[in-house]
C-alpha cells in the first residue's frame, strides 16, 4: 500500500502534473477522472468548467521517460555498428538522413 | 545488385516447388477458422464471440493481458473477452488470436545449433510491429493495429523455412555471415525465392485478410503488392527503421535500403525521421506484452 | 456451424440491402438537414430506427475544444445543455484513439461512445445507452458497428459544416452589428465630421455635417473636396490638410456661412490626422463645431449681467424721489382740513407705498440673482409665527377659510432668518387667497418630515396647468388667467419666496391637480441644529 502523502487542494491551486490520489465525481455523483491521472492544464480547466472545487493530489513524484535506456558502453558499441550497418547504402540520401536520425537517438540517450 | 524483374509465374512454381518440401506445414489453428467463419456472419454478436475464445484458456488470457497492457492504454481495466471485443472491436480481438497462435506455432526455441536465435528474432519483429503503427498514425491510417500485426508477422516466412527446410537455412545463414549479404539475398541465391514469398503464401493458405496476404509477400518490393502498395510499403520502411533502431535481429547485419517507390507511397517527410523513430521506441515498449507470448 | 442455405442466403441478401437503403436514405437527410438542431433530429432518428431500444445522445465539442457539451439526448446519460457526464479519460482515449469503446454501467447496461470523425478532427460524441438486459456482447454485432461507425461520419461532416456555418455568420453579424453602432456614434455626435483620405476624397461624412456645410451627406462620398465645397470651404480645407500633415494638429479656424434665411451661422473647423492602427496616417479629421449657440449663451450671460446691475441701479434711483414723495403727501396732508382732499392725499401715499413695495421686490430679486443675499438666522418660534401670519391674513380677506395647524413633532423653535421666512409665508397665503377670488379653505400645515421642516400652503382657488406648474418659479412669470383676471401682481414673489427658501437650503415646489383645481405650494427646509454664526 503507497504511503505517498496525500492533501486536498482548491483546484485552482493545482499546478499541472499533480497526481489524483482519489476518484473525482460530479455533483450527480458521476465518476470523472480515476485516481492515478496526471492532472495536465486541460484536465484542471475540465474540472473547473463542471464546478469542482477541491481534489485530492500526491506529492509530485519525479517523470521518468519511458524510452529503453542503454548503459553508455553499450552506446559506442551501437554506434559502432550503425555505421558499419549503413556503410553499403551511404549514397542514398534517404539512407543518410536514417543513419543521422539513429545516430541522434543514440546520442540523446548518453546524456 | 540488380534486381532481376523476372516472371511472376515462374517465381510461383519456385514458391510451389519451396512449400511442398517443407515438413510439418503448420495447419490454421482451428480458433482462427471459427471466427474467420463467425466474422462472415454480419450478425455475429460480441458475446458469441467471446464464447468461442473462451474455450481456449491461453488464447483468452493473453487477449485480456494484452488489452489491458499500455499498448492499448485503455482508462480502466478490462475483464471479460466480451467487453474486450466491444471496446476494441472484432478485429482487434481476431489480431491479437493471430498472433497468439503464430507465437503458439513458431514460438519455439528453433534451431539448436544457436544459428537463428528466436528471441532476437522476434523483437525485432515487434520493433519493426512497432514502427508499422507508428507510420501508420503519420501516415493518417485507420485501423492502426493491422499494421502493427502486419509488422509483427512480417517475417514469419523465416521460421517457416528455419523449421521445415533446416538444413537449407542453415546453409543460407552460413551464406550471410561469410559474405556479409542480407538474408533475402541469400534465400533468392539458394531456393529461388525468399521468406517474404513464403510468409504470405502462409498467409493465404490460412485464408487472412488479403491486405495482410500482400503487406508481408511484398514488403521488399512493395510495387508488388498492387493495391496494397501503401500496407506493404509501411511493412517495408518499418523493417528498415527496426534495424535502424538496432533492437533485436533481422537475421544478417545489413540495412536494406528505403525503396523511394515505397518512400513516396507513405507521403513521410524526412524531417520527422527522428521524430518517428523516438515514438517507435514508445511503442515498443507499449507492445512489450507481446513478447510474454514467446516466453510464456 | 451448418452452411447456409440458398434462401438464407437470398434473405440475408434481402436484409442487408434493405438495411442499407435505409442508411443510405438516412445519410440523405442528415446531409440535407439544414442547421445543427436538424442534422441532430435526423441523425436522432437514424439511431432510433437502427438501435431501437437504445437511449441516444450527441455531443459537439465546447469553444474552446477541451470538452463536450451535449446536443441532444433521449434516455441516455447527457442532459441537453451540459458539459458531458461519462468518464472524461474514456473521453479522453476515444479522442485519442479515434476509435469506439464502451463503458460498462451498472446491472448489464452499458454505455458505447462513439466519435464523430471528420478526417482526423473529432467534432463530437455520439453516446448510446444499450438497455438493461440486453448487454453490450449481445447488441453489438459487427454489421450493427458498421452501421453506427458510416452514420457517425456522416452525422459528423454535416456538423462541422453546421457549426462553422454558424460561426461565420456570428462573426458576420457580429460584424453588422458593430458598424450600426459606430453609425449611430457618428450620427449622435453634435460635431459635423468629415474624414478625408490621403488623396483629398471624402471617405465619411455624417448628417451633421451636411447640414452645416449646406451640402447632401449622401451625395459627397468618394468626391475630391475641391469638387464637393464652395471656394471659402475649399481654401480653409487646403489650409487644414496641410498644417494637420506638417506638424500633426491644425488650429480652429472659424467659418461663417449664412442661412437661406439670412442668419449667420457660425462655424468652428478643426483637423487631427487619421492614423490606422498601426499609427499610419490614412487621411486627414475634419470637426465642424457650431460656434452660434456658444456665442448666443455668452451673448445672453452678458445680457443677464447687465440687467442685474440695471435694475439694482434704477431701483435705487427709484426709490429716492418715492421718499420724497410721502414726505411731502405726509406734510401736505398735515395741512389741509378737507376731508376729500385728505382721502386722495391718502390714496397718493398709499400708492407711493405700492410702488416703494414693487422696487422693493425688484431689488430683492436682484440681490438674489447676483447673490448678494444674506440671512439673519435666530431661533424662530414657528407656532407663534404660523399664529401672526393667520391674523394678518384674516384681516387680508373675510371671505376664506384660514386653517393652521402645527405638528407636535415640530419642535419648539427652529433656526432661520425671521423677517424672511415670514415673508414666506405671506407671499403664499396671498397668493393662495388671491387667486382663490371665491373664497374657500386655504388651509397652512406645519410638520416634520425626515428631519425638514414641512409647510403646505393649499388653496381651492384657480390651479395651474402642468405646463404652467413648471414656469411658475421664473421671474416675472405670470399666468395668463393671472394676467387676465384682475388680480395684480408683478410676477416677482414666487422668484423671492424661491431665493430664500434656497438661501435656507430649502426647496420649493407647486402641485395642482389641474386649472380650476386648487393648488398646494410645499416648502421644505432642513432643520440645522442651531442657527448657523456668519
Amino acid at each position: 500500500m503507497d504511503a505517498v502523502p496525500a492533501e486536498l487542494l482548491p483546484l485552482d491551486k493545482v499546478s499541472p502534473g499533480a497526481v489524483l490520489a482519489a476518484d473525482v465525481k460530479d455533483a450527480k455523483g458521476n465518476m470523472l477522472v480515476g485516481e492515478g491521472r496526471i492532472l495536465t492544464e486541460e484536465w484542471i480547466k475540465r474540472l473547473q468548467g463542471r464546478s469542482i472545487t477541491h481534489v485530492k493530489v500526491r506529492a509530485v513524484g519525479d517523470s521518468s521517460s519511458v524510452a529503453p535506456s542503454v548503459a553508455p558502453a553499450g552506446n559506442d558499441r551501437r554506434l559502432k555498428r550503425l555505421e558499419a550497418m549503413f556503410s553499403k547504402v551511404a549514397a542514398e540520401p534517404l539512407m543518410q538522413a536514417l543513419a543521422a536520425s539513429a545516430r541522434q537517438i543514440l546520442e540523446e540517450r548518453r546524456t | 545488385m540488380s534486381e532481376i524483374i523476372e516472371n511472376q509465374t515462374a517465381r510461383e512454381e519456385r514458391l510451389k516447388g519451396i512449400v511442398q518440401r517443407i515438413e510439418g506445414l503448420p495447419t490454421l489453428p482451428t480458433i482462427l477458422a471459427q471466427m474467420n467463419r463467425m466474422m462472415l456472419d454480419p450478425k455475429t454478436t460480441a458475446k458469441d464471440m467471446a464464447q468461442l475464445i473462451a474455450s481456449d484458456p491461453t488464447v483468452t488470457a493473453r487477449i485480456l493481458k494484452v488489452v489491458n497492457s499500455a499498448f492499448y492504454g485503455f482508462p480502466s481495466r478490462i475483464s471479460t473477452i466480451s467487453h474486450a471485443i466491444v471496446i476494441l472491436g472484432f478485429n482487434t480481438v481476431k489480431s491479437i488470436v493471430l498472433s497468439s497462435s503464430v507465437f503458439d506455432t513458431f514460438g519455439g526455441n528453433g534451431s539448436q545449433d544457436g544459428g537463428f536465435k528466436r528471441e532476437d528474432f522476434w523483437r525485432h519483429s515487434l520493433a519493426c510491429g512497432a514502427a508499422a503503427k507508428v507510420i501508420g498514425r503519420h501516415a493518417g491510417e485507420a485501423a492502426l493495429e493491422e499494421f502493427f500485426i502486419a509488422g509483427l508477422l512480417h517475417d514469419v516466412g523465416k521460421v517457416v523455412l528455419d523449421h521445415g527446410l533446416r538444413e537449407d537455412y542453415a546453409a543460407i545463414r552460413t551464406d550471410v555471415k561469410a559474405r556479409g549479404i542480407l538474408i533475402r539475398e541469400a534465400e533468392e541465391a539458394r531456393l529461388g525465392i525468399n521468406h517474404a514469398d513464403v510468409g504470405g503464401w502462409l498467409f493465404s493458405e490460412w485464408k487472412l485478410n488479403r491486405g495482410l496476404v500482400k503487406a508481408v509477400a511484398c514488403h521488399h518490393n512493395p510495387v508488388l503488392a498492387d493495391e496494397h502498395m501503401k500496407a506493404a510499403s509501411i511493412v517495408h520502411l518499418a523493417d528498415i527503421f527496426a534495424r535502424a533502431l538496432q533492437v533485436g535481429s533481422g537475421g544478417d547485419d545489413q540495412i536494406p535500403p528505403i525503396r523511394q517507390a515505397a518512400w513516396d507511397a507513405v507521403g513521410l517527410k524526412v524531417e520527422h525521421m527522428t521524430d518517428l523513430l523516438r515514438e517507435t521506441e514508445l511503442e515498443i515498449v507499449k507492445a512489450s506484452v507481446f513478447l510474454d507470448f514467446v516466453r510464456a | 456451424m451448418t452452411e447456409p442455405t440458398f434462401a438464407q442466403t437470398a434473405e440475408n441478401l434481402r436484409e442487408q440491402i434493405q438495411d442499407l437503403l435505409a442508411l443510405e436514405e438516412a445519410s440523405r437527410r442528415i446531409q440535407t438537414a439544414d442547421g445543427i438542431g436538424a442534422i441532430l433530429a435526423e441523425t436522432g432518428a437514424a439511431l432510433q430506427r437502427i438501435v431501437p431500444k437504445a437511449g441516444r445522445a450527441v455531443y459537439l465539442r465546447t469553444e474552446d475544444g477541451i470538452d463536450f457539451l451535449c446536443h441532444l439526448s433521449a434516455g441516455a446519460s447527457g442532459v441537453p445543455g451540459s458539459l458531458i457526464s461519462l468518464p472524461l479519460d474514456v473521453v479522453d482515449w476515444v479522442c485519442q484513439e479515434r476509435r469506439h469503446s464502451m463503458i460498462p454501467g451498472a446491472g448489464g447496461r452499458a454505455v458505447a461512445l462513439l466519435p464523430l470523425l471528420v478526417g482526423q478532427e473529432v467534432v463530437g460524441l455520439m453516446e448510446l445507452s444499450l438497455p438493461e438486459g440486453s448487454g453490450a456482447g449481445e447488441a453489438l454485432t459487427q454489421k450493427l458497428l458498421a452501421e453506427l461507425q458510416y452514420l457517425c461520419g456522416q452525422s459528423a461532416a454535416s456538423l462541422l459544416n453546421a457549426v462553422l456555418k454558424a460561426r461565420v455568420e456570428a462573426e458576420r453579424l457580429a460584424l453588422e452589428r458593430t458598424g450600426a453602432f459606430l453609425n449611430d456614434i457618428l450620427e449622435s455626435v453634435n460635431h459635423g465630421i468629415l474624414a478625408l483620405d490621403p488623396e483629398g476624397r471624402i471617405s465619411l461624412v455624417n448628417q451633421n455635417a451636411g447640414s452645416m456645410l449646406q451640402v447632401e451627406a449622401a451625395e459627397l462620398k468618394g468626391k475630391p473636396y475641391r469638387e464637393a465645397f464652395g471656394e471659402d470651404f475649399v481654401r480653409l480645407l487646403d489650409s487644414l490638410v496641410e498644417q494637420v500633415g506638417v506638424q500633426g494638429f491644425a488650429m480652429d479656424q472659424q467659418l461663417v456661412r449664412k442661412e437661406l434665411d439670412g442668419a449667420e451661422l457660425s462655424l468652428g473647423i478643426g483637423g487631427t490626422p487619421l492614423m490606422d492602427a498601426k499609427g499610419h496616417p490614412v487621411g486627414t479629421l475634419v470637426i465642424c463645431r457650431d460656434m452660434t449657440a456658444s456665442k448666443e449663451l455668452d451673448r445672453l450671460r452678458a445680457l443677464d449681467q447687465m440687467k442685474s446691475q440695471f435694475v439694482s441701479n434704477v431701483s435705487h434711483e427709484l426709490r429716492t424721489p418715492l421718499t420724497s414723495i410721502k414726505a411731502y403727501t405726509d406734510a401736505v396732508s398735515g395741512m389741509v382740513t378737507d376731508d376729500t382732499a385728505k382721502h386722495f392725499l391718502k390714496v397718493v401715499d398709499e400708492e407711493a407705498d405700492r410702488l416703494l413695495g414693487m422696487i422693493e421686490d425688484l431689488l430683492n430679486v436682484s440681490r438674489i440673482e447676483s447673490g448678494k443675499f444674506r440671512l439673519r438666522w435666530e431661533d424662530v418660534d414657528v407656532r407663534a409665527m404660523v399664529q401672526t401670519i393667520l391674523e394678518l391674513s384674516r384681516v387680508q380677506s373675510q371671505r376664506h377659510n384660514i386653517l393652521t395647524s402645527v405638528a407636535d413633532a415640530v419642535p419648539a423653535t427652529v433656526p432661520m432668518d425671521k423677517n424672511k421666512m415670514k415673508e414666506v409665508l405671506i407671499n403664499l397665503v396671498n397668493n393662495a387667497i388671491k387667486y382663490a377670488p371665491d373664497g374657500g379653505d386655504v388651509t397652512v400645515a406645519v410638520q416634520m418630515e425626515e428631519g425638514n421642516l414641512r409647510m403646505d400652503v393649499t388653496d381651492q382657488g384657480m390651479g395651474l396647468s402642468a405646463e404652467n406648474q413648471k414656469k411658475l418659479f421664473q421671474m416675472f412669470f405670470r399666468t395668463d388667467q393671472a394676467q387676465a383676471s384682475q388680480i395684480r401682481g408683478t410676477g416677482l414673489g414666487l422668484a423671492i419666496t424661491k431665493g430664500i427658501v434656497e438661501a435656507h437650503g430649502g426647496a420649493i415646489r407647486v402641485s395642482s391637480e389641474g386649472e380650476g383645481k386648487g393648488s398646494t405650494f410645499t416648502v421644505v427646509m432642513p432643520v440645522r441644529s442651531s442657527a448657523p454664526q456668519d
